[in-house]
């Protein structure tokens, strides 16, 4: 079982790219968006089965992202990313619902073991 | 004391009952105080082997559980607990915390993970909000029997009135006869219960409507004397 649809919402366009080749080599379908604002309006429009969140953008905290697609859209997986891991904030994250936490940086094996297991587990709930 | 705090010990007749699993003995006893001065039950297990015993014996609320024990690894008990007894909250303490292994502990059910040193005021909010949530997940449990039960009431209430019309509605009596399930289709049944009234699974009827009378009873009959034919 794979994910269909992913959203990479991350203001560093060389993770979006990187997130999006290895996925697409998965079979996944893959959308990048660079700010919180973009990554939002494309979750809503969007049929996204995991959306990979990067907890730093330049508009919005990663983690108000978080809130509102788990209130609006709780059958999306959100996997966390961040490059200042700290335990404080995974736990915050998986608190709010996140299925997963990436510290970055993460390699091939773990970032399409955390997409696909955020998959069945979402898909789990739907 | 906090206002979660307040919350459990006004709700619940019997203080909230803690396990605290830690081997550092001044550690142990300090959360002990702690929590005992807020209004919790608190035992110590100072081993895994000492935890998983006191859950075999008593019941607990909530596991307050150091990962670095001297027989099992914590993690190992945190796990068995959540298996064997999912309503227990937990909440991890260790002074060898990774982001990592707070994930993987959230993602087996912990309710809270806290890298030590941590002050009382951490501990005390992390066992009230853990608690909070303990006793909203049992109310959401008594709320959904109590759901069920109403429609298993539902259910019984709507055989009854099906099989009273078989005896009033000679249409009805024809239809259930010929078209079996369909003609049900006006009433509040799940599947199980038309097949059953269709079939004249007097079984079925007996275990979950209870005893019928004639008047009831006369469209089972006929049905099973049709379906031995």
């Amino acid at each position: 079982m794979k994910p269909e649809r992913v959203l990479v919402i991350d203001d560093e366009e060389v993770i979006c790219d990187a997130c999006q080749l290895i996925l697409s080599e998965q079979g996944c379908r893959v959308e990048q968006r660079l700010t919180g604002t973009a990554g939002l309006m494309a979750i809503e429009q969007g049929d996204f089965d995991v959306v990979l969140l990067d907890l730093k953008l330049p508009d919005i905290d990663g983690m108000e992202i978080l809130k509102i697609v788990k209130k609006e859209k709780p059958g999306v997986g959100v996997i966390v990313m961040t490059g200042f891991s700290r335990i404080a904030i995974a736990v915050e994250a998986m608190k709010l619902g996140a299925t997963d936490y990436l510290g970055k940086p993460f390699t091939d094996d773990e970032l399409i073991t955390a997409v696909k297991n955020a998959y069945v587990n979402t898909a789990d709930r739907k | 004391m906090n206002t979660t705090q307040d919350l459990n010990v006004t709700e619940q007749s019997v203080p909230p009952h803690v396990l605290v699993m830690e081997d550092d003995f001044s550690v142990a006893k300090g959360l002990e105080m702690v929590l005992t001065e807020e209004g919790y039950a608190v035992d110590l297990a100072d081993t895994g082997e000492l935890a998983l015993k006191a859950f075999r014996e008593k019941r607990f609320d909530l596991l307050v559980a150091d990962l670095r024990l001297p027989d099992i690894d914590g993690m190992e008990i945190v796990r068995q607990v959540k298996e064997n007894k999912p309503e227990t909250e937990v909440i991890v303490i260790t002074g060898y915390g990774t982001p990592s292994l707070a994930v993987d502990a959230m993602k087996i059910g912990v309710h809270d993970f806290i890298p030590k040193p941590f002050t009382d005021d951490q501990i005390k909010t992390a066992v009230g909000e853990a608690l909070k949530e303990s006793v909203q997940k049992s109310t959401k449990a008594v709320l959904k029997k109590a759901e069920t039960e109403e429609e298993k009431l539902i259910q019984k209430r709507e055989v009854i009135q099906a099989l009273n019309r078989t005896a009033e509605d000679a249409d009805f009596w024809h239809d259930l006869m010929e078209n079996g399930s369909i003609a049900l289709n006006e009433y509040q049944l799940s599947n199980e219960a038309k097949a059953a009234i269709a079939s004249g699974d007097l079984k079925w009827i007996n275990e979950n409507v209870g005893e019928l009378t004639q008047k009831q009873l006369m469209f089972i009959y006929k049905r099973l004397e049709r379906e031995a034919w």
